[in-house]
């Protein structure tokens, strides 16, 4: 009689809900999304059914690590027949193992949701029996908020690589968004430290949700653009796109592999966001993946260079150059931009009078919304050194790096040997991290 | 809550009020120094202005559209200066200045966007922060939440809660004024203690969950209480239920995470070699794998 049979059967025994939910709450709280925003305008103002959702996300609460609580994190089940290293939830883990009813989670996302604690519901679950079968349950669950419940709130459902076609088009008919974890920045290192996973399943599946995505996004526009004949049947699917997470600090891939794999992810799927999660300590560790304290500040300057990446014009190639003395490693001490702007001096001063937009996104303490507004403003009059600092601009963080119609820099500055130096307080510049 | 004084919507009658003011100032040329609008709750003219005969004839100063938006806006700011502000700004706009709004470094458009950002920052976190408790009046629930914002929001945070919230029975109240809902109509009150909201409601046995919800989706090997702080400042605390448990959770972090790291790991075999059958399926998923790979 091992703990193994329990996998095959339905759970069923008397443990009480809160003690599920404490179970079941831990072994999700290592996944980083909580993003609940960006879906489609819904609300409930024709008196059916509860709730309503699109534009900006709430974070209803914080946990003392800062992280916004925005949805009802949990998953269905942590009962797991994968062996994956990093993860609290695989099959060797010691941990206490619940599940919930199909009823028991939508009770509680209705609740929850009526006492204003919550936007919505993310599910995700340990795989038991097969991938078919646990996605199946998942769909259920979102089927029966929406249909039964008449729930306009957000769902985000985590995904089952390797799930039958049918059955993701399915969960993309009641969620907002879908999600697949690529878990690891290599193939080789998903082999090595999840061997049940298959990157190019997984591969295929986000590829299938790109293409449900479009579709019914195609579908949407050719709506609207006849929209005075109305069309009655309408084809949903994850109006809130897809997202999906990186563990960062388990493998040694370093961080020029991971923005690499990043940058494939946006481009080739369309994600809407990749996540990094430092590799967190967790209860019950696995001998082949020994435990660190997890690298905080790495995964924020690796968030940071995403962002330059998405929104200010920059390659791969020049935030983790290939030939470089850091071995694709982000400098921890400063963010990437000013990084790249130490090293790439000729491309500086950049006259805030005269610059595009592009170059004007270059600058390191400049972000999207000052460069925009310099644009804006400058049609009007001439950008003065004190425009910058009534705009809560870090002058001394551009000051090396601007020209305006009052100041030219020092050309000492710029030509500084130690412009790094300039930026890190010296009581820092020690800090190993 | 009957009985309650009934009140009108005040700030969409206050902004309109000061946009009739505003015509009437600037068709007669009142410089901005010498305008008034500090008359206590109600807006009124000081004095009396010949009122123009047709509003339409007259009313040749243009504003750009994103002006009215951005005035109405700032109505629900409490301090008495928006309207001062305001004039100050449609005075410039409508004298030779009608692209003051693109001026972002100026000390008035500052001054704006800063009084806006406090409005829409208070908005944000009332609709973040609300938490209904449930109670049943004679067989129908009804919720109850109390807050206290910065700004004359209640309002615009009312509106969004009948979209969210249309079928449920509800009431917020605040020292300013009480929004209720029955699921047909909004009607306003006035404002009350909170030593009464106290006497109104009961405590949920739904807090509870949340409570420990809230305890088990922390990760105390990512400690950030200061970033936790700078979202969610304790003045918001006395309105969730959770953060009975902040000051504990917190202290307790560093020492579970150390634990963790101390305890001896698991052998990844000790599962497969004690169930035949979970090795099988687990080797049968793993050579699938390696097929597809190659």
């Amino acid at each position: 009689m091992s703990v193994v049979c329990s996998l095959y059967v339905p759970y069923n025994d008397n443990m009480q809900l809160i003690d599920k939910l404490a179970i079941l709450a831990d072994a999700a709280k290592y996944d980083a999304s909580c993003a609940s925003s960006g879906t489609d305008q819904r609300d409930s103002k024709n008196g059916k059914g509860i709730g309503s959702s699109g534009g900006m996300g709430i974070c209803h609460s914080y946990t003392p690590d800062g992280r916004c609580v925005s949805l009802l994190k949990i998953l269905l089940t942590n009962f797991c027949i994968y062996e994956c290293s990093y993860c609290v939830n695989r099959a060797s883990s010691q941990v206490k193992r619940a599940r919930f009813t199909v009823d028991e989670v939508v009770k509680l996302t209705i609740e929850f949701y009526k006492r204003n604690y919550i936007e919505g519901l993310f599910l995700s679950s340990g795989i038991i029996k097969n991938e078919d079968y646990t996605m199946e349950q998942i769909s259920l669950i979102a089927k029966k908020l929406r249909t039964e419940h008449d729930f306009r709130g957000y769902i985000h459902l985590k995904t089952i690589p390797d799930a039958s076609p049918e059955l993701l088009a399915e969960a993309g008919k009641y969620a907002d968004r879908l999600s697949i974890n690529v878990e690891m920045p290599t193939a080789q290192s998903l082999q090595q430290f999840a061997p049940e996973k298959s990157p190019l399943g997984i591969k295929k599946s986000m590829a299938r949700l790109k293409s449900g995505i479009a579709e019914a996004k195609a579908h949407k526009r050719q709506k609207k653009t006849i929209s005075n004949q109305r069309i009655k049947s309408h084809i949903k699917f994850a109006p809130a796109g897809q997202s999906t997470q990186m563990i960062v600090g388990a493998d040694q891939s370093n961080d020029r592999i991971i923005l690499i794999q990043s940058n494939q992810l946006y481009n080739n799927f369309k994600m809407r966001r990749v996540y990094y999660s430092a590799f967190s300590p967790i209860p019950d560790a696995s001998q082949a993946l020994p435990l660190i304290a997890p690298p905080l500040m790495r995964e924020h300057r690796l968030y940071q260079a995403d962002w330059l990446l998405r929104f200010y014009g920059f390659e791969v190639d020049e935030i983790t150059p290939l030939n470089s003395t850091s071995d694709g490693m982000l400098d921890l001490h400063i963010d990437p931009k000013l990084s790249w702007a130490i090293n790439h001096r000729e491309f500086f001063p950049i006259n805030l009078n005269k610059a595009s937009l592009e170059h004007i996104l270059r600058i390191p303490g400049i972000g999207a919304m000052s460069a925009r507004r310099i644009i804006n403003m400058r049609r009007y009059s001439r950008i003065r050194l004190i425009d910058l600092q009534k705009m809560r601009v870090a002058i001394k963080k551009v000051k090396p790096f601007i020209e305006t119609s009052d100041y030219h820099p020092q050309a000492r500055l710029l030509e500084k040997d130690n412009l790094r130096g300039y930026f890190i307080p010296p009581e820092q510049q020690q800090l190993a991290f | 809550m009957t009985g309650m004084a009934e009140k009108q919507l005040t700030v969409q009658q206050d902004f309109k009020r000061w946009r009739e003011m505003a015509r009437t100032y600037l068709q007669n040329a009142v410089i901005p120094a010498d305008a008034r609008w500090d008359l206590g709750d109600q807006l009124a003219l000081p004095f009396s202005f010949e009122q123009p005969k047709s509003a339409a004839k007259t009313n040749k100063h243009q504003v750009p559209a994103a002006f009215i938006q951005v005035a109405q806006f700032l109505s629900q700011h409490r301090d008495h200066s928006k309207w001062t502000l305001l004039y100050q700004m449609l005075w410039r706009l409508t004298h030779g200045e009608p692209y003051l709004l693109r001026l972002s470094s100026d000390p008035a458009v500052r001054q704006l966007h800063r009084m806006n950002k406090a409005v829409s920052r208070d908005i944000h976190k009332m609709k973040a922060f609300v938490r209904f408790n449930s109670s049943s009046h004679s067989g129908e629930e009804h919720f109850h939440a109390w807050f206290e914002p910065e700004h004359l929001v209640l309002e615009a945070v009312a509106e969004f809660f009948v979209k969210r919230f249309t079928a449920m029975n509800w009431t917020v109240c605040t020292p300013g004024g009480c929004a209720h809902w029955n699921q047909k109509q909004l009607r306003l009150s006035e404002g009350i203690t909170y030593a009464v909201y106290q006497q109104m409601t009961e405590d949920d046995e739904m807090n509870e969950y949340w409570r420990q919800y809230y305890r088990h989706i922390f990760n105390p090997a990512r400690l950030k209480e200061a970033a936790m702080k700078s979202e969610m400042p304790k003045k918001y605390w006395k309105y969730l239920p959770e953060s009975v448990l902040i000051p504990k959770l917190t202290q307790k972090a560093t020492l579970n995470m150390t634990h963790m790291l101390s305890q001896p790991a698991t052998d990844p075999e000790r599962l497969r070699a004690k169930s035949k059958k979970l090795k099988q399926q687990q080797n049968a998923i793993r050579s699938k794998n390696q097929k597809q790979a190659q």
